[in-house]
Order: C-alpha cells, then sequence, then structure tokens
C-alpha cells in the first residue's frame, strides 16, 4: 500500500529505496531540511506500510530578485518543482502524478503564477509525463547541464524549462505554444 | 577601514591595538568588544579566556550590552570555549531585548542567536518581550507560542517552568484561535485571526502533547473548526493530524465519524439524490454514535453555493488516502458495534471508489490500495469475529482474498513483501490451504509468469519452514531448478531483463539465503569465536552463494537487494576490495551514509585498516566523508535550518527539526566512523594519531548540541559527557536488505553480518577505550617547562587517578553489567574491552595506591592479581584466534584466515593498549623517581618485572600478527 503524505526529517532516514536508484541524486542533508523550513507543504511523501520512502517531491515558491524586473527574464511570483523521484519498483502506479498534483495544490494555494521545472531534452519520459499534466515548454536552456547523457563526448546538454499555469493566470500569459524556439543561455535564468 | 581590513584578515594583534586605539578615543564600547575579540583570537595563549572572563563579569555584574554588534563580537570571542550558552551569552541577549524592547530587530536578532544555540529558556523570555511590545504582530505571537512549547517539552526544564508552562502554552495557543472566552488581556486582538495550516499544525502538535483526551474532542467539535473544517480550508495535513489526534486520543467514534462524513460528500457530490438517499439510514445511525462521540459535522452543508468546486475537490482527493481508510478500520476494531460499522463502511467505500472511478481519480496506485483495502477488510472481519466467538457464513473467505491479491499483483515486485504481513495472521492451516490453491490456479500462458508463481511458492516455503536442513536445501533445490529454468530460457531472461526486481533476481537472492543458512553462517554456538562469521560454517555452500549472487550481479545488476547481500557476502569473508567494489556501485553519499552507512562501515577497520589510511594517493579516509557529514549536519545545518523554520514561520516543523538533530547526535554510525578511523589508523601505523577530541564524538554527546558545541579540555569534563546513560541508537535503514524470511528466522542484516549489529553497548565500550588510550598515551609538549615539577605532577597524577576511577567504572558496569548477557559483542571484542577494563583497573591501582605514598603489601598484590587476570584474557584471545575449526579441509585454511582477519585485528588492538599501558607505567615511575629517588626505584623493582609479563604476552601476540 501508498498512503501520502507531507515529509518530516525523519523521512531522511527511509528514503534509501528512492535514493539507490542512480539516476536520483543525493544532496547534503542541508539541502532537504532547507526545503522542509521554508517550504513545508511542497515537500511531499509517499510512503508504504513499512514507513520507507517510495517517491517524493520538493519544491520551493520564489520570483527573481527586483534588480531583474526589467529583464526579459524576469520570473513572477512562482512555483519550482526541484526534484521528482519514484523508487523503481514503484513505478507506473502514478505516483508522480499524485505527488505533483500535491505540490500544485501549494502552489495555488500560494497565489503564484505557474510551476515551473527544468528536464533534460533528451528525457522524453519524463518530459511526455509533464506534458500530460499540462506542462508545456516555455523555453530552452542551453547547455544548463554540464554533462550529456546520451552524448559524453559533448560539452553539456540542453534543458526544457517547463510551465504550467495555475488558477492566477487566466489569460495564459506566462505560457507559450512555441517554447522550443526561444533559446537562452543558463546565466538568463534564475 | 585600517581596523575592518585587519580584523576581516585575522590579522589579531594588529586588530586588538588598533580597537583600543578607537575605544580610548572615541570611548565606544563597541571597540572594547572588538579589542576583546581580537585579543581571544590570537596567538598568545594566556589571552584565549579574556573573551570568556569579561563575559563572565558582565553577567555577574548585571551588566547590558545595549550595542547588538557587540554583543555578537562578545559571542564570537568565547565561540570555542566551554561556556554555557544560556548562562551567558544568552543571559546578556535577554537583558538587551529587554533593555531596547521597541526595536523588533534587536529583538529578533538576539531570539535568532538564543535559537540558534538551542537556548530556548532565553529565547521564550526574548519572544514574551516582542510578543508583549508588539501585540498586533500574529507572527510574534507564534513565536512565544513556540519558544513556550519548546521549553514545556525540553528535558532540561525543571521546577516551576515544566509545571506552568503545558498550561500557559495550551492557553496561549487556543486564544490564538479564539478557542477559548477571551480574559481582555489578549495581545492579539481577535479581528487579526487569520489562521495558517502551520499554526493549525502547531496547536495540534501542542494539544496532542499536553490536552486531555476529552477537551481535545471539545476543541475539534467546535464550529468553525475540527478535521473537516480543515479540509474544506485545503489544509490536507492539518486534517490527517487532527485525526490522528483524536485517534491518538482513543476517539474511535469520532473518527470513525470523520471518514463517514468524507464519504457521504464524496457520494452526495458523486452521485446525486439517488446515493443520497441511499446513504440515508446510515447517517440516522453514525447520529446515534456522534450523540457518543461528541463530534458535530463542522463541515459546510449540502448547500450548491457553499460545496464548491475546490471544497468538492478535497473531498474527493481525501476519500482515497489510505490513510484516512485504516483510520477507519482501526476506529472500527475499537468500536463496540464494529461488526456494523464495518458492514457500513464497506458500502459505502464500494461506492466511493465507484464514483472516484467514474471521475478518473482512482490512479492505479489507489487501486492496488483499494484491492489491499479489500483484503484488510476480510480480515477485520474474521477478527471482530473472532472476538465476538460467532462466525457468520461467508466470513471468512481471507484464502480466497488472498490468492486474488496474489494473482492481481503476482509480477509486482514487492508481491510477498505485500503478502508477507496477512500471511503472518493465518495459522498453518490456512498457509497450507493457501499454497496449496495457489498451485492449482491456472497459470498464466507465458513461462515468466510461472517464474512469479514459482518465486511466490518458494518465498512462502521460505516464510513457513523452520530453519532446518531438509527444509532449506528443498527451497534451495527449487529456487535453483526454477533459475536455471529461467535463465537458459532466451526469452524469459529477455523480459525479466526489463523488470526492475525480476523473479530471477530474486531467485538467487533466495536461495544464497538458504545457503548461508545451510552453511551455518548464521549459527550463534562458536560464531564468534575467532572473530571469523564463517568459523564452523561450511565454506563449499557459503561460497555457492556468492557465486550466484554473482553471477547474477555481473547479468543484470538492478536488483539493490542482491547487491547489498553481496557486499555483506564479501566483507564475512574478508574480500574487502571486492565488496567496496560492489558498494560503490550504489554511490553512496550525503545523507545516504546516515541510513547505510552501518552496512559497510561496521569492523571495516579491524578487517582491512588499509581503507583507513590517507597518503598522496588516498586523500581521504573511507570513514571521513560519514564524520564529515555529521559534523556539519550537526554542527551547521541544524542551527540554521532551526532559524530558517522560525523566519518562514514553519513553527509545526520546529520540533521534527530538533528530534532530527537529537537522534543524529545518538546515531552508532557517527561513533562507529570516528571508531573506526583511530582503529584504521592505528592498525596500521602501530600508534594513535589522532586525540578524540579533534573528532565530532565529543559535541555528539551533548543532548541539545550547540550550546555546548566546543570540546571542553578537561578530561574528566570529556568522560562525563561520555556517560553510558546517554542511550546511543542504531538508525540504520536495513530495508532495502532482503526480507524474506519468516517471523522466526534471522533477520539477513543479522545473518549476513561480521559480528551483532551496534549497540549502546559495544559503542560505549569502543568509545571508553578509545579514551584510555588517549589517557594512556598523553605526552605533554616538549616546550611545556614548569616551575614547580613536583606540585603538577601530584596534580596530574589525581587528575589521571579520577580520570581511571571513572573510566573503570563505566567498563565494568558495560562490560559486566546487566546488558552484557546481550550477546552484541564478536569473542575478539568481548576480550579487548575486558583487557582494556583490567588495564584502566590497573592504571587506577597503580595511581591509588602506588603514587602518593609507599604502597602497601595488600596494594602490591591487588595490582598483580589484576596483572594476571589481563594476562589470563589475553591468553584466551590468542588462543580464540589460533583455533582452527575442526572439520575443516586443508585447502580451506587460506579462506579461514582471511575470514578471520576480524579476530587478528581486535588482537592487534590489544597489544597495543598493552603496550601503551606498559610505556605509561614506566614512565610514570620514571618520573616518581624524579621526585623521590628511593621510592621510584623500590615501586619499580617489584612492579616492572610483573609488567614485563604483560609486555611479553603483547610480543607473543604481535608474532602471531
Amino acid at each position: 500500500m501508498t498512503s501520502f503524505r507531507a515529509f518530516t526529517p525523519a523521512d531522511l532516514n527511509r528514503f534509501a529505496k528512492c535514493n539507490l536508484d542512480p539516476l536520483t541524486e543525493t544532496y547534503d542533508i542541508g539541502f532537504y531540511l532547507q526545503y522542509y523550513a521554508k517550504w513545508p507543504s511542497l515537500f511531499q511523501v509517499a510512503v508504504d506500510d513499512k514507513g520507507n520512502i517510495l517517491g517524493y517531491i520538493m519544491g520551493k515558491t520564489e520570483s527573481s530578485p527586483d534588480y531583474f524586473k526589467r529583464s526579459e527574464h524576469y520570473l513572477p511570483w512562482h512555483a519550482h518543482i526541484t526534484a521528482l523521484t519514484v523508487a523503481p519498483e514503484a513505478r507506473r502506479l502514478g505516483i508522480g502524478k499524485i505527488l505533483t498534483e500535491k505540490l500544485e495544490a501549494g502552489a495555488e494555494a500560494a497565489d503564484t503564477w505557474f510551476i515551473d521545472l527544468f528536464v533534460r531534452k533528451s528525457n522524453e519520459k519524463a518530459i511526455k509525463f509533464y506534458e500530460s499534466m499540462g506542462y508545456s515548454v516555455y523555453r530552452v536552456v542551453k547547455d544548463y547541464y554540464g554533462d550529456n547523457v546520451s552524448d559524453p563526448t559533448a560539452n553539456g546538454e540542453d534543458a526544457y524549462d517547463m510551465r504550467k499555469p495555475t488558477k492566477r493566470d487566466k489569460t495564459l500569459k506566462h505560457i507559450r505554444d512555441d517554447g522550443r524556439n526561444h533559446e537562452v543561455q543558463p546565466e538568463d535564468v534564475f | 577601514m585600517q581596523l575592518d581590513h585587519a580584523f576581516h584578515e585575522q590579522q589579531w594583534s594588529i586588530a586588538a591595538n588598533l580597537a583600543r586605539q578607537r575605544h580610548k578615543s572615541t570611548k565606544d564600547e563597541y571597540y572594547k568588544a572588538v579589542e576583546i575579540a581580537a585579543r581571544s583570537r590570537g596567538d598568545n595563549a594566556t589571552e584565549r579566556t579574556i573573551g570568556r572572563d569579561a563575559v563572565q563579569a558582565m553577567v555577574d555584574d548585571n551588566v547590558i550590552v545595549k550595542d547588538v554588534d557587540a554583543l555578537d563580537l562578545y559571542e564570537f570571542a568565547v565561540d570555542g570555549t566551554s561556556m554555557d550558552y544560556a548562562k551567558t551569552i544568552g543571559v546578556l541577549r535577554v537583558r538587551l531585548a529587554k533593555a531596547l524592547p521597541k526595536d523588533q530587530n534587536i529583538g529578533a536578532r538576539c531570539l535568532e542567536a538564543c535559537m540558534w544555540h538551542s537556548d530556548w529558556e532565553n529565547a521564550q523570555e526574548i519572544a514574551v518581550s516582542l510578543n508583549k511590545n508588539f501585540p498586533g504582530d500574529r507572527k510574534l505571537l507564534f513565536q512565544n507560542i513556540l519558544t513556550t512549547f519548546l521549553v514545556a517539552t525540553a528535558e532540561a526544564t525543571h521546577g516551576m517552568k515544566k509545571n506552568l508552562f503545558p498550561n500557559l502554552v495550551k492557553a496561549q495557543v487556543d486564544r490564538a484561535f479564539n478557542l477559548r472566552p477571551p480574559t481582555g488581556k489578549e495581545l492579539t486582538p481577535p479581528d487579526q485571526i487569520v489562521s495558517t495550516e502551520n499554526e493549525i499544525k502547531l496547536w495540534i502538535q501542542i494539544r496532542q502533547k499536553f490536552g486531555s483526551a476529552q477537551e481535545n474532542l471539545k476543541l475539534l467539535s467546535l464550529p468553525t473548526w475540527g478535521p473537516l473544517y480543515f479540509l474544506e480550508q485545503g489544509f490536507t495535513d492539518a486534517f490527517l493530524l487532527s485525526i490522528r489526534l483524536l485517534a491518538f486520543n482513543h476517539q474511535w467514534e469520532a473518527v470513525f465519524q470523520v471518514v463517514n462524513a468524507v464519504f457521504d460528500k464524496v457520494i452526495e457530490a458523486g452521485q446525486g439524490k439517488s446515493s443520497t438517499a441511499e446513504t440515508g439510514d446510515d447517517r440516522d445511525r453514525i447520529g446515534e454514535s456522534s450523540a457518543h462521540s461528541g463530534l458535530p459535522d463542522n463541515s459546510s452543508k449540502s448547500d450548491p453555493g457553499i460545496f464548491s468546486d475546490a471544497i468538492r475537490d478535497q473531498y474527493m482527493n481525501m476519500s482515497r488516502e489510505w490513510s484516512l481508510w485504516m483510520s477507519a478500520i482501526t476506529a472500527i476494531k475499537n468500536l463496540p458495534n464494529g461488526q456494523e460499522a464495518l458492514k457500513m463502511f464497506h458500502r459505502k467505500i464500494k461506492t466511493v471508489v465507484r464514483i472516484l472511478i467514474d471521475n478518473n481519480r482512482m490512479n492505479p496506485v489507489f487501486q492496488q490500495n483499494y484491492n489491499r483495502l479489500k483484503l484488510d477488510i476480510v480480515f477485520t472481519r474474521a477478527t471482530i469475529s473472532a472476538r465476538a466467538s460467532h462466525s457468520e457464513p461467508g466470513d471468512n473467505n481471507k484464502i480466497q482474498r488472498l490468492i486474488q491479491l496474489s494473482q492481481e499483483h503476482i509480477k509486482d515486485s514487492n508481491c510477498f513483501t505485500m503478502l508477507k504481513g496477512y500471511l503472518e495472521l493465518l495459522n498453518k492451516e490456512e498457509i497450507a490451504d493457501f499454497a496449496g490453491a495457489l498451485k492449482t490456479e491456472p497459470a498464466e500462458e507465458t513461462k515468466a509468469a510461472h517464474l512469479f508463481d514459482t518465486l511466490l511458492l518458494v518465498s512462502l516455503k521460505l516464510r513457513n519452514s523452520p530453519d532446518c536442513a531438509p527444509c532449506l536445501k528443498s527451497i534451495t533445490k527449487d529456487a535453483l531448478h526454477a533459475f536455471f529454468q529461467g535463465i537458459q530460457d532466451r526469452d524469459v531472461s529477455l523480459r525479466v531483463a526489463n523488470v526492475t526486481e525480476d523473479p530471477l533476481s530474486n531467485l538467487a537472492v533466495l536461495g544464497s539465503i538458504c545457503l548461508v543458512k545451510l552453511a551455518g553462517a548464521g549459527r550463534k554456538d562458536g560464531q564468534y569465536v575467532n572473530g571469523s562469521p564463517l568459523y564452523r560454517a561450511n565454506v563449499h555452500l557459503f561460497l555457492q552463494a556468492v557465486v550466484w549472487l554473482d553471477f547474477y550481479l555481473k547479468k543484470i545488476p538492478k536488483n539493490d537487494a542482491l547487491r547489498l547481500l553481496l557486499v555483506k557476502l564479501y566483507l564475512m569473508m574478508g574480500c574487502v576490495t571486492r565488496a567496496l567494489e560492489v558498494w560503490n556501485l550504489f554511490d553512496v553519499k550525503n545523507t545516504l551514509l546516515e541510513c547505510l552507512g552501518t552496512v559497510c562501515l561496521d569492523r571495516l577497520a579491524s578487517i582491512s585498516p588499509t581503507h583507513f589510511m590517507m597518503g598522496p594517493s588516498y586523500l581521504r579516509s573511507f570513514a571521513d566523508p560519514f564524520i564529515r557529514h555529521f559534523e556539519t549536519a550537526i554542527q551547521k545545518r541544524y542551527p540554521d535550518t532551526v532559524i530558517k523554520t522560525l523566519q518562514n514561520s514553519s513553527y509545526a516543523e520546529l520540533p521534527y527539526v530538533i528530534e532530527l538533530a537529537q537522534n543524529q547526535s545518538r546515531n552508532t554510525v557517527a561513533v562507529i566512523a570516528v571508531i573506526e578511523k583511530r582503529r584504521g589508523i592505528r592498525l596500521k601505523s602501530g600508534r594513535n594519531e589522532t586525540v578524540i577530541e579533534d573528532e565530532p564524538l565529543i559535541g555528539l554527546y551533548y543532548p541539545l548540541i550547540p550550546r555546548l558545541l566546543k570540546k571542553p579540555r578537561l578530561i574528566e569534563l570529556v568522560l562525563g559527557a561520555l556517560s553510558p546513560n546517554y542511550e546511543l541508537q542504531d538508525f540504520t535503514d536495513y530495508n532495502p536488505l532482503p526480507h524474506w524470511a519468516g517471523p522466526q528466522s534471522t533477520p539477513i542484516q543479522e545473518l549476513a553480518a561480521c559480528g551483532p549489529l551496534p549497540t549502546n553497548r559495544r559503542c560505549h565500550l569502543s568509545i571508553l577505550a578509545e579514551r584510555f588510550l588517549d589517557l594512556i598515551c598523553f605526552v605533554q609538549p616538549k616546550d611545556f617547562k614548569p616551575s614547580q615539577i613536583t606540585q603538577l605532577l601530584q596534580s596530574d597524577w589525581q587528575a589521571t587517578a579520577s580520570s581511571c576511577q571513572l573510566l573503570y567504572r563505566h567498563l565494568d558496569l558495560l562490560n559486566y553489567g546487566e546488558d552484557s548477557e546481550k550477546n552484541d559483542l564478536t569473542g575478539p571484542e568481548t576480550w579487548y574491552f575486558r583487557v582494556v577494563t583490567e588495564l584502566a583497573k590497573l592504571v587506577k591501582l597503580i595511581y591509588e595506591t602506588i603514587l602518593p605514598t609507599s604502597s602497601t603489601k595488600a596494594a602490591r598484590e591487588g595490582i598483580v592479581a589484576v596483572i594476571r587476570r589481563s594476562l589470563t584474557i589475553i591468553e584466551y584471545q590468542l588462543q580464540d584466534s589460533l583455533a582452527t575449526s575442526p572439520g575443516t579441509p586443508a585447502k580451506m585454511d587460506t579462506l579461514h584466515g582471511v575470514t578471520a582477519l576480524h579476530g587478528i585485528g581486535m588482537l592487534r588492538e590489544t597489544t597495543l593498549v598493552v603496550r601503551c599501558t606498559v610505556q605509561h607505567i614506566t614512565a610514570t615511575l620514571d618520573r616518581l623517581k624524579v621526585i623521590d629517588k628511593a621510592r621510584g626505584t623500590t615501586e619499580a623493582a617489584w612492579l616492572l618485572p610483573e609488567t614485563k609479563r604483560l609486555s611479553a604476552a603483547a610480543a607473543a601476540a604481535d608474532w602471531l600478527d
């Protein structure tokens, strides 16, 4: 069985099933605690009946600093998905979708304009997953990732900056249909 | 500018001089603080305590430092000294905040400083002052409530505060939500009450800690409050926590009623009139129960205007949560009319699920949960029936439901794990029925599906069989047969390669576990005699298990449980390099080190000290990432997070952050990392190279860490801090290891290990042994040239005697006290700690009975007896190390030698501690000769021949090494 609830720090001792997966990054403990302290409602977990963490999502709310306000790349108040992972044994059950919906509910409650995330251009499965949840590519960030999964000889890999508007964005002014044609440099991204 | 530059460049003497001049010309106290801070950081050892002395004087003289920057500097000046923050800087912080009550910025800085140091009591005083002076600020009100709660719950709180604060904080938090009649003295006007979810979660925490069941129920039943109100506000965490509070208070009727109300709302929203009519009877019955529970329906009524889409979504989403369903099942089991309640629940959940499916809200994960729930309902019905001593027809279809569930989830990697909990509730006949039914169920057509069936049957057999040789052999054969059929079939191999935990890898794991058991590696009798987990084991069988796993790992390296098991098996047989190769595939780092570290780190130094050496090609030892993780987590991340929770109004999160830090401070992995590193380095180099004060260990032993973070220098204080009363705990996550065995079998983490798992006793014994080594290896710095040698020597002897006395007392208690029956040490560890205990006693007796005055006959006899006992223990340890298992084939001797590395490693530890003790005694007698030549010569004449026996025994053991 799987239940969903907010993250607590004790979960860090039970998240091995997720984080032993080579594609899931394990950060310094301060990284997780920072999200917990600042945005507790955007840090949600899926748990089995033994208390093992089967999946988690971490997110934050923010906007670009004021000095960025005149920039075309200025980001208004929004939510950002920092990490979403599901343990290999618990995949294909829709856990990622539920966790994302929970974060989106938190983003709505915080009255943000949109939810965004970065994903490797080569990660087609993830891109399809987010598209099925209403996200679309807003822009391409050139060489955002230092390494390239598909081509080790390349300098880096592009990221898609994907977005989903919230209810606040009634005119859909924060998304675009032709996002794949808009390229920006990593330094343009806050 | 010049002063600023000098200070930031850490040119302390220049900064101190410039600050003194500025203070002289401006009379500004700030520059006085700069001067003290700079001098306390300078090279002059005599000035290092200047900050501490200045702060203590200000505390004693009731001085108020009114410049917050100056106070920061004083805090900087005393950082690293052994001052109690709460009694020094914390006091000055409170004085400052109260002296400038209208300066919110200064108050906030002082509050944060106290919070950073876990000084809750002074933080609370500052928070009260801020709240009082800015009554309209709800954030300050909640900081006051939060700090009061922290003081009320802190172990260190005593006296009046312990008695009064629980009631005070309840009253404060109730009033913050207008849940109590106003007193007229409220600091926050009612019109400013706009609750956030976090405030509500704090209210629930306080109520759970200090509220009575009736009081809590009454408050949760108030209009515009309670679970359903929280849910409708979108506060789902608060909703779940409020149900947990009701369950915690055993308010089962209320819990059941809330779940029913959620289901009713969904049915109402999803089905319209007909379904409402259907549930009408139910509602009448709930009404009866609510009369007892006293929990009225405080949700919005079914007015279409109120029952908005958002609220409907909240109910729909909540109605599919497993935790809500389980709350209902638990409540039903505790209700007097459980049978009837279960029927009602069952009927409603079926309707709810239909609605959820119609509304596309029933994701596979919820469907899977629902399948489990149906089984839970069957088992609950059986339990209630049994309790009522009557069984209704059709009541007990547990086996049928189990078969159905197993068929539905046969391909899920966790299918057996899922069934295991239910199987444990069945009796033997029922299990036999289940296995029989499983065999006769029509298998799916593919061979891969057949493999899953076999896997389930084999798992079931293992779970339900005793660890007898015929059973294990039979299971191994079944597993091996199925494994080879699968591996030889190209189609099956290709298909399972795409499954995360494929049946073939699980069959390999299952079969290997049986082989390890058959090999006798898990046998308790003599398992740890010479430190080899394979002593008396059938190495052939053990190696077959390793080969099987390694073969499959090379084929499909996906199964984490298989890889972890293989790491453990390689460590058991002393193949550390291969074990670490497999381990490194996981890339265990950062936070994962904390939960998985024990799997690989424990006892590694005794087996392979090389991994703890540093050199040009090894910039860090195997233990360093662990040490750095805990050091950073406790000293930096924890206080930083405390401040962030405060700044972001995450009130309900703070207690969990504190709990995490406390658990980290008692985590056995932190201790093991420090011990393994020290042992590893000295096993390789033959001497102690690090002093324990340089590790984070000492800091770890204070319950609330940052307050006394910096290490005290006096050895007595350190020994006091390392009290065995401070309970250490193994927080390792063993769940990623295979879990196929039944409840009576030895768990795999114990079976596949180089010795018993970490315990409080073993860790404390290790710490005390390290402390003893530090004590006897301590050498005065060469440039230390005291003028009054005699007086100083006597003080030194007194200090050493008292340290040794304390050490011996603790070692003796842990070695021979009530915990000694726990069988949590390997044989070599037992001998080693006993030798250390005897040696601590020996040194203690020498300091107590020889050095102050001429020794008596009785004293000499006592000392000789301790030496003899030590010799006997060393002899035993040596014999065990030399022992070979009876019946070991000659060609297996080499492997047995490798598997006995732990025993040899601990023997080296013993010889080292013996050698150091003898050297220490000899050096002490030499010093005695300096102040009293005749007495020193007399004492040496009888004692040194005895200590030479110890040296000889150590040399003999060294020869073996």
